[in-house]
């Protein structure tokens, strides 16, 4: 079931509201919070209903591991709560590791080695990852005394509240479970709905009819990579259709997420904050799937020694992590070049930067220099995430290798043609919406920003005014979207696969 | 007013205001079905129709993509001249593959023949939108009552044998019917349309809605789980044709030329291809898996040749024009009606068995 099809749209997302509201008001905020969990156990079996026994089981586990986590903790030995710790997110990668690496481990040693170990058939379950890393980061959060949940029903819906469940935000226990203790979050508000919508309606147009429309294009020239090399125009039209459409569909998908939960009047963290705005890869890490940048500093590298242990060690500490933070988005080569790469970028900007410190050039550190030094810098950085989107996206190494070296001219001798209309079309598409991302709000500046503010700069009757106003449009435009997205042939959003 | 209704009557107004807004905005943009209106009743020409001396505009999915505008002439067909009863020519029939509202008429197999003729012809086609086999064979005596068909020319697409057995296509269309000679009947009368139903066809979000988005609120509203059975390779169950279905199928093929008063080898069979393996390598050797319209299909061609009826076979005329150009026959993905290619692919086949007809021997 996903966000922007009827079914989740037009029957499970208003009962679902519905009944919680109205089960809140008759019968307390835990019964609605249990009815809450319950229905987003439902929202993920959808996908496969086998599934929700291994995510009812691993939040299970979990939520007895950190009550063993505390109880190690109030016992006087001090090592032992760090050995449950390891044990229970041991346990819990090796989980992960089991349904998204076991295949990905065998067909590496074949290729490695001359045995021939049959590979077994795994279907990874949508979203392990997600509420996988959700999980980890709150037993670590209890062993930090960060962190404590004590009701079962509460920890449940922590880990499967339907708007994060399946692809994110990556979520610390103490940036939503506090707000289902808020009352004001049990009965519905217009104002949460407004900002609920308009965000619904946001990422339903960077998913439905932007991110869905450069698909195909990426889709068509990856292919023929595929087969061999490609002209310098196709690779590159190819390569920033997926820019486009990797970034329209997730920030999309995370714009929806936020907004969902905004009905309920639960504030998900923000995941994107116009990457390609970026002047540097550090910023661009800032504004990226900020959740997960987030639980890879925090969780890896931080805890790998981060910046404390001197200079060539937080290299290859930034290295392992971004090239782990690779293979979490999927078990293949491809993603681990791409980690790496952004690793490697990453090295080379915090060189750069100490580099620049040192000589005593400030304005050479991107950000702070002219307006062509700003320039260069995000055209460069955008060339670098450009590049490294190549293998995020190719389906093999190969794949991957054919479209780079047809990006700089190495696709061989294929004829290069004069553009159709239609490709002259997808590149006027394909400029303005790279403007659009590099030059306009996002969504939380539109919505979170400047139409939250509108709602306080007038009396309270006018802003009831434009609120209703605001949701009853808003609701004309979902429907549409939905119905746009089933004409479409809806496709599954990219992040679900990770 | 309570607060709660004043908030509930302005969100009305915004569920108002939105729809108004946008109901503006696609009246101005070329929304499809604007012009492609069912005539009303006509018992001298029983067959669905579209509403004679009007214009039409045609765009497909939901940006209005390739957009089309035309002229229905004055016996309720796709064309930009009226037809003169009497008027001696080639007649061609199919579904809306010929109807081809998503291109040129310049650009059709109807629009091309006149000019690829060794000998000079009115081309007329009697097309419409979802007609099957069976509607070929009724129009093809309507035509012959009216006009003087110098050859017939039928397009076959996938679908054509059992369509003609559908309870659902609305009223003036032909199906299959083993007691009547020919096999076919008429589901019924085109009805006058109601006001509602007129005043409906002038609101463009409507048109949106049905001629670009396909609405569908089955589709809309699917709870469908992904099953648990992983799914292995397809395998073909076997398809035998009944008795029933064999006999209109032949019937068909011996009737069709006395239908339109011609002597079998004036009458040309076009047969579409499987286009969406043409366009898949790893398609292209799998056959597809036979069906009871495929089957049909099959023994229709079969007989037409036993009877001397010429077969126009598509699928190796487009095989080799896409290994040659790698450009498609079709608007696929968003539509897959023939493109301007694939017709003047067709008009060519024809044009060279109705060249070789006229030329003395």
């Amino acid at each position: 079931m996903l966000f922007p099809t009827g079914e989740f749209l037009f029957v499970y997302l208003p009962i679902t509201l519905g009944m919680f509201f109205l089960i809140a008001r008759l019968a307390g905020a835990n019964a609605a919070a249990g009815w809450l969990m319950l229905a987003s156990l439902f929202f993920y079996s959808f996908w496969r209903p086998i599934h929700v026994l291994l995510l009812v089981g691993s939040i299970a586990f979990n939520y007895v591991a950190g009550g063993m986590i505390l109880r190690a903790k109030e016992g006087g030995d001090p090592l032992a709560p760090r050995r449950v710790l390891t044990f229970v997110v041991a346990t819990n990668l090796a989980v992960l590791a089991y349904f998204k690496y076991f295949n990905f481990l065998i067909a590496t040693l074949n290729d490695l080695t001359a045995l021939d170990l049959p590979r077994m058939d795994i279907t990874l379950p949508i979203g392990i990852s997600f509420f996988t890393f959700t999980q980890i980061a709150y037993l670590v959060d209890v062993y930090a005394g960060k962190a404590v949940e004590r009701s079962p029903i509460r920890y449940s819906l922590f880990v499967a509240y339907f708007p994060h469940l399946v692809a994110g935000p990556v979520l610390h226990h103490a940036q939503m479970m506090p707000q289902f203790r808020e009352q004001r979050v049990y009965s519905p508000e217009l104002r949460n709905f407004t900002i609920g919508i308009s965000f619904l309606v946001v990422g339903l147009i960077k998913k439905v009819i932007i991110a869905d429309s450069f698909a195909p294009i990426a889709n068509e020239v990856f292919a023929s990579a595929a087969g061999g090399g490609l002209a310098i125009e196709t690779a590159w039209r190819g390569i920033l259709a997926y820019t486009m459409q990797i970034y329209f569909d997730f920030s999309g998908y995370s714009d929806m997420a936020v907004g969902l939960s905004r009905l309920i009047g639960v504030q998900l963290p923000y995941n994107f904050d116009s990457p390609y705005k970026s002047v540097n890869i550090i910023e661009f890490w800032r504004r990226w799937h900020m959740t997960l940048s987030a639980f890879l500093r925090d969780y890896l590298y931080i805890a790998l020694g981060g910046n404390r242990m001197g200079k060539v060690r937080r290299y290859v500490n930034l290295l392992t992590t971004m090239l782990l933070g690779g293979l979490w988005h999927g078990a293949s080569w491809t993603f681990v070049i791409w980690g790496g790469l952004h690793g490697a970028y990453l090295v080379v900007n915090h060189g750069w930067r100490w580099f620049a410190g040192r000589n005593r050039a400030p304005g050479a550190v991107a950000g702070s220099g002219t307006f062509i030094g700003r320039a260069a810098a995000s055209a460069i950085t955008m060339l670098c995430v450009v590049v490294a989107w190549v293998p995020f996206r190719a389906g093999s190494v190969h794949e991957a290798g054919n479209m780079i070296s047809s990006m700089f001219g190495g696709g061989g001798n294929v004829p290069s043609v004069a553009l159709e209309p239609e490709q002259v079309q997808q590149w006027v598409w394909l400029v303005v919406f790279l403007l659009v991302a590099k030059l306009l709000p996002n969504s939380q500046e539109l919505v979170d920003g400047r139409l939250a503010r509108r709602f306080d700069g007038v009396s309270m009757q006018h802003a009831r005014r434009l609120m209703g106003v605001l949701v009853g449009a808003g609701a004309v435009v979902i429907v549409l979207m939905a119905m746009i997205s089933e004409s479409r042939s809806v496709t599954e959003f990219i992040y679900f696969n990770f | 007013m309570s607060k709660l209704a004043a908030t509930a009557a302005w969100i009305l107004a915004g569920t108002v205001g939105a729809v108004v807004a946008l109901e503006l905005l696609l009246q101005v943009l070329p929304v499809s079905g604007k012009g492609t209106y069912g005539a009303e009743i006509d018992p001298k020409w029983p067959m669905h129709h579209l509403l004679p001396d009007s214009n039409f505009t045609y765009s497909v999915g939901w940006n209005l993509e390739n957009v089309h505008s035309g002229r229905i002439n004055n016996m309720g067909y796709v064309a930009p001249f009226d037809y003169v009863a009497g008027t001696p020519g080639i007649v061609v029939l199919g579904d809306s593959y010929v109807e081809s509202l998503m291109n040129d008429y310049s650009q059709t197999l109807q629009g091309r023949l006149g000019g690829l003729l060794e000998q000079p012809s009115a081309v007329l086609q009697f097309a419409n939108s979802g007609a099957s086999a069976a509607d070929y064979l009724a129009v093809a005596g309507l035509v012959a009552g009216r006009f003087k068909p110098t050859w017939g020319i039928v397009v076959m697409s996938e679908g054509d044998f059992v369509e003609g057995f559908a309870a659902d296509r609305g009223h003036g269309y032909h199906n299959w019917d083993s007691s009547a000679q020919p096999p076919v009947k008429l589901t019924g009368f085109e009805q006058e349309r109601s006001p509602l139903v007129k005043a409906a066809r002038r609101i463009a979000l409507i048109r949106y809605l049905r001629y670009n988005l396909k609405v569908d609120l089955q589709n809309l509203i699917r709870f469908e789980p992904v099953s648990d059975d992983q799914a292995g390779p397809m395998e073909c169950a076997p398809v035998e044709l009944s008795a029933s279905d064999a006999a209109l199928a032949s019937s068909f093929a011996e009737l069709l030329p006395g239908q339109f008063g011609l002597d079998p080898t004036h009458v040309i069979l076009v047969f579409d291809s499987d286009r969406k393996s043409l366009y898949d390598p790893k398609r292209r050797n799998t056959p597809r898996c036979a069906t009871r319209d495929s089957e049909a299909q099959k023994l229709i061609r079969a007989k037409a040749i036993e009877r001397g009826i010429k077969v126009i076979e598509m699928g190796p005329v487009f095989a080799s024009y896409y290994d040659r150009t790698h450009r498609r026959v079709d608007h696929s993905p968003a539509d897959w009606h023939w493109n301007a290619a694939a017709h003047e692919l067709v008009a060519h086949e024809a044009a060279g068995i109705i060249n070789d007809a006229s030329r003395p021997h």
